[in-house]
């Protein structure tokens, strides 16, 4: 056992694909755009009567328009909270809300929002860090493999 | 001439008109693990002070400046493949950017080693 900071907390977060709540998660996502819907319960899904129901049933029947997913960037450069995310196009079109070096990758690794139409695994994307665009791609979370001790 | 270094923790040093930079032992000990370099381009024209170069640790990315002004002559390619360089050997193969002197005066406003260990207990 050895002493740990925020750092490694954090990157241990990252790598699970985990959501760090006011960065990933805020009052502006919703579970369905999160990709947290195990998270309501199948009669509240079909029956609402909780708060914010109406924008989340919706977006269950018609799709968010923005997912979040896992980003694996390509070299070396990490690419942080609030890096933008452009289509091949150069267009923005999301953010990052969680990016690092992943340790147990010796790679960096991201999450962030992307418009449905670039959610798809494989899906080429460009990260804007420092004003250079750097090419990256949607990836499927966790980064490393779930091994929660279940007792 | 031996070491100078800057009060961000840079370390310059020259040989004729050259001036090779780099991060302190004592910077990258705050870093940690080094990840990721971003050097200069050769040829950028550089004031002092301006940015230099990005160090991404695990932990945060922190810019590196421009301890005098002067014009990039050679930057440390190894440090894409292998930034750990800077970890392993901060004053030696981790150098990040060599800069051709402009005003060899500014160097003179430069802490020597003495002045930094003293500047760093005081940290």
């Amino acid at each position: 056992m050895a002493p740990i900071g925020l750092g490694a907390r954090d990157s241990l977060r990252l790598e699970a694909g985990l959501c760090l709540y006011g960065h990933d998660l805020t009052t502006e996502t919703t579970p369905v755009s999160a990709g947290l819907l195990w998270a309501i319960s199948k009669r509240r899904r079909e029956e609402g009567g909780f708060p914010g129901a109406d924008v989340i049933v919706s977006e269950i029947a018609n799709k968010p328009a923005m997912k979040r997913v896992g980003i694996l960037p390509e070299g070396r450069a990490p690419a942080r909270e609030h890096t933008e995310i452009a289509d091949m196009d150069g267009n923005i079109v999301g953010e990052v809300t969680s990016g690092g070096f992943a340790p147990s990758l010796q790679a960096p690794i991201a999450m962030g929002y992307v418009p449905l139409s670039l959610a798809a695994v494989g899906t080429d994307i460009q990260l804007m860090v420092r004003g250079k665009a750097r090419a990256a791609k949607v990836v499927k979370m966790p980064f490393v493999e779930q091994r929660y001790y279940r007792g | 001439m031996s070491m100078k270094y800057t009060k961000d923790h840079e370390w310059v040093s020259v040989d004729g008109d050259v001036a090779t930079v780099g991060i302190s032992d004592y910077a990258q000990q705050q870093l940690g693990d080094v990840v990721f370099v971003e050097v200069p381009e050769v040829g950028a024209d550089l004031g002092q002070g301006d940015e230099l170069a990005v160090v991404e640790s695990v932990k945060a990315a922190s810019e590196v400046y421009a301890p005098i002004t002067g014009e990039i002559v050679d930057v440390n390619a190894d440090l894409e493949g292998e930034p750990s360089l800077v970890n392993e050997d901060a004053f030696g193969k981790g150098w990040f950017a060599k800069i051709k002197i402009s005003d060899s005066a500014q160097l003179e406003e430069l802490m020597d080693e003495d002045a930094y260990k003293s500047f760093i207990e005081g940290l």
